[in-house]
């Protein structure tokens, strides 16, 4: 199970698809694409000020997963852009509440 | 002379003629006399019926009737028949250009047809067939109810038993067949003592079902001569192996896997025997349980040294012992659940009345009790165990397919559970299993965690354990959560998810150990109201 990523630098958005749960055991499949996507992005800070993780196809989402997005965010921080989060299953939203990640980034119901 | 039936009760075969042209009937009789046979003959179907029902169904072994007849046709009597003694068989004959009737006579039941005028050497070998084949059915007939009434007192058996004793015991026992190898028995052998035994004989047919009946009769005698459990167990062992599995024609090896139970209820106390069986568990009042012993040792018949693992306890008079039968772990693999799950669902169903779905994957009897140790009635608000395993430290890369087996557990057990509750329960579970595996257990494959599960019914709460021998944690946590919030730290984000998603988390041991408590609603007092962007 591989990340997709998209980057539009025109709109400036990066794009981060997650096609199933985000945990330890799918994680080592998933975080290489999204740290290349992230380093690429690094490097041209200006084509990036929005970062959209796409998690619509996950159902769940533990501490490991959770660090990743923390990841993300940081990541985000560091380059002055935004995170946005489009969900599908109320418990990730659930997970994302109660962890206080909606505090970093932007939850967005699909 | 023809005859049938057993050597006590023969009697000559005896055959209905039914026909209303007189030479043709005289000649069919004659020629079945001749033969050996007694020939009742009837020249019509009312008087054929009254035949039947004046002597019985039961004395006549085949029909033989004319189709066409003025008040009613051999088609209507076999209707009748059919009716009344399906396994009587009958013969139909019928006159030239009436082969259209064949089809009728086999789809209405009819073991033959003949036809008209009749070749005598075809109806002594028609009636000599139909006869053989009544004999079979009606033998068939009485074996299946032979052994239905043998799986009824086996039943019977079991749970009559109940009320003798001071534990309340809960049975829930499904034969593969209508009578089983699997068995449970129980007794006071002195007024403070309490002796039960769960049984499985090797197979689970009628065989097994004798050995089963023949070895509680054994322990029971041998108890009432004061005889200990292990001098029994030893008794019968060297019983089967030096006597009967030796003498066996041809060689077969019966075997009894054994889980022996004595309480002393004077001294609170409780000894365990275990021989080829599943280990039973121990529920402590406050819900946690125990495996007694690991699954080991063999079944009696096996070996001259059958290698029994023995534990004594203290019960303080309290808790519950759930004992179950290598069928019910088969059935739970199937199942892809866990055996105390499908114990849990195998009593709620036998509560109501009814015969679980599970049940038609199972390839082997099953039988699982419960004992319980208080002589008030049941308490409600009782901590039944759902699942109950130990995890070695190098098993994190497992923890799909360990949550997973937990989901299915969960379906099973607690088919009514809120959704929201079990994915919090799974989530957290899952978090705590890791902690423990990968820092309390650091990995180490010689290390273990224990991982329970646990339901109360009455209250419809879930309870999660889970135990390592890490030196646990030294940390606040809920300074942590605010850390982590604020600057996006990396750590314990997984305790800190065990907090949130849990109505309740209490530490032990710094950690090592772990109790959180779910439902019967999602924890919603936890929600944290969305945060302004930062």
């Amino acid at each position: 199970m591989n990340a997709t990523t998209t980057s539009d630098p025109r709109q400036k958005v990066l794009t981060l698809v997650i096609p199933g749960d985000l945990k330890s055991t799918t994680l080592p499949e998933l975080q290489p694409e999204i740290e290349r996507a992230l380093s690429a992005a690094a490097d041209h800070p200006e084509t990036c000020q929005l970062i959209v993780v796409n998690l619509v196809a996950t159902n769940l989402i533990d501490s490991m997963g959770l660090n990743l997005l923390a990841r993300i965010c940081r990541h985000a921080q560091e380059t002055g852009a935004r995170v946005r989060v489009v969900y599908a299953n109320p418990h990730v939203h659930r997970t994302l509440i109660f962890t206080r990640l909606d505090r970093h980034a932007e939850l967005v119901q699909n | 002379m023809n005859t049938t039936g057993n050597n006590n009760e023969r009697r000559p075969q005896r055959v209905l003629v039914v026909d209303d042209d007189l030479t043709s009937r005289e000649m069919v009789r004659l020629a079945l006399e001749m033969n050996g046979y007694a020939v009742v003959a009837a020249a019509g179907v009312p008087a054929a019926r009254q035949e039947l029902t004046a002597a019985g169904f039961e004395t006549f072994d085949c029909v033989v009737t004319d189709y066409l007849m003025p008040e009613a046709t051999g088609l209507e009597l076999l209707a009748w028949l059919q009716a009344k003694a399906s396994k009587l068989a009958t013969i139909i004959l019928t006159g030239k250009g009436e082969k259209d009737l064949v089809a009728d006579s086999l789809r209405g039941g009819a073991v033959d047809f003949l036809e008209k005028p009749v070749d005598l050497t075809q109806l002594r070998t028609a009636v000599s067939r139909a006869i053989a084949q009544t004999r079979q059915q009606r033998h068939n007939d009485e074996m299946r109810s032979s052994v239905a009434e043998m799986g009824r007192t086996q039943a019977w058996m079991m749970r009559a038993q109940t009320a003798t004793v001071p534990v309340q015991v809960e049975i829930c026992f499904h034969p593969k067949l209508e009578a089983g190898g699997d068995f449970f028995s129980h007794f006071n052998p002195e007024p403070d003592q309490y002796y039960c035994l769960l049984a499985d004989v090797s197979g689970h047919d009628l065989r097994a079902a004798y050995w089963g009946a023949y070895f509680q009769g054994v322990v029971r005698g041998m108890a009432e001569g004061a005889r200990s459990l292990p001098e029994i167990l030893h008794f019968f062992n060297r019983l089967l192996v030096a006597e009967w599995n030796r003498l066996s024609q041809p060689a077969a090896t019966t075997s009894v896997a054994v889980c022996a139970l004595a309480m002393d209820f004077k001294h609170q106390t409780a000894s365990v025997i275990l021989c080829g069986t599943p280990a039973p568990v121990y529920v402590a009042p406050d819900g946690r349980a125990e495996f007694l012993a690991d699954q080991g040792g063999s079944p009696l018949g096996w070996f001259e040294d059958f290698g029994a693992q023995s534990r004594d306890l203290s019960t303080a008079g309290a808790g519950a012992f759930l004992l179950w039968t290598d069928g019910v772990d088969d059935l739970a693999e199937k199942n892809g659940v866990h055996a105390l799950s499908l114990g849990w669902a195998l009593q709620q169903a036998s509560r109501s009345g009814r015969r679980p779905e599970v049940l038609a994957a199972a390839t082997d009897d099953i039988l699982f009790v419960e004992l319980l140790l208080s002589p008030a009635p049941r308490s409600p608000a009782r901590w039944r165990p759902l699942v109950l395993e130990r995890y070695a430290g190098g098993q994190a890369a497992r923890i799909d397919e360990l949550a997973d087996a937990w989901s299915r557990s969960l379906e099973l057990a607690v088919p009514g559970l809120d959704q929201t509750v079990r994915h919090d329960l799974l989530l957290a579970a899952r978090e705590a299993v890791l902690n423990a595996l990968q820092h309390g257990c650091r990995n180490d494959p010689g290390q273990s965690a224990t991982f329970q599960i646990g339901y109360e019914p009455a209250g419809q709460r879930l309870r999660v354990w889970v135990d390592d021998p890490g030196p646990g944690h030294d940390f606040d946590l809920v300074a942590h959560e605010n850390a982590l919030a604020n600057g996006l730290l990396d750590q314990h984000r997984g305790l800190v998810l065990m907090h949130r998603l849990s109505r309740a988390l209490i530490f032990e041991r710094h950690g090592a150990g772990v109790i959180m408590e779910f439902g019967p609603e999602p924890c919603d007092a936890k929600v944290i109201s969305p945060a302004p962007p930062p």
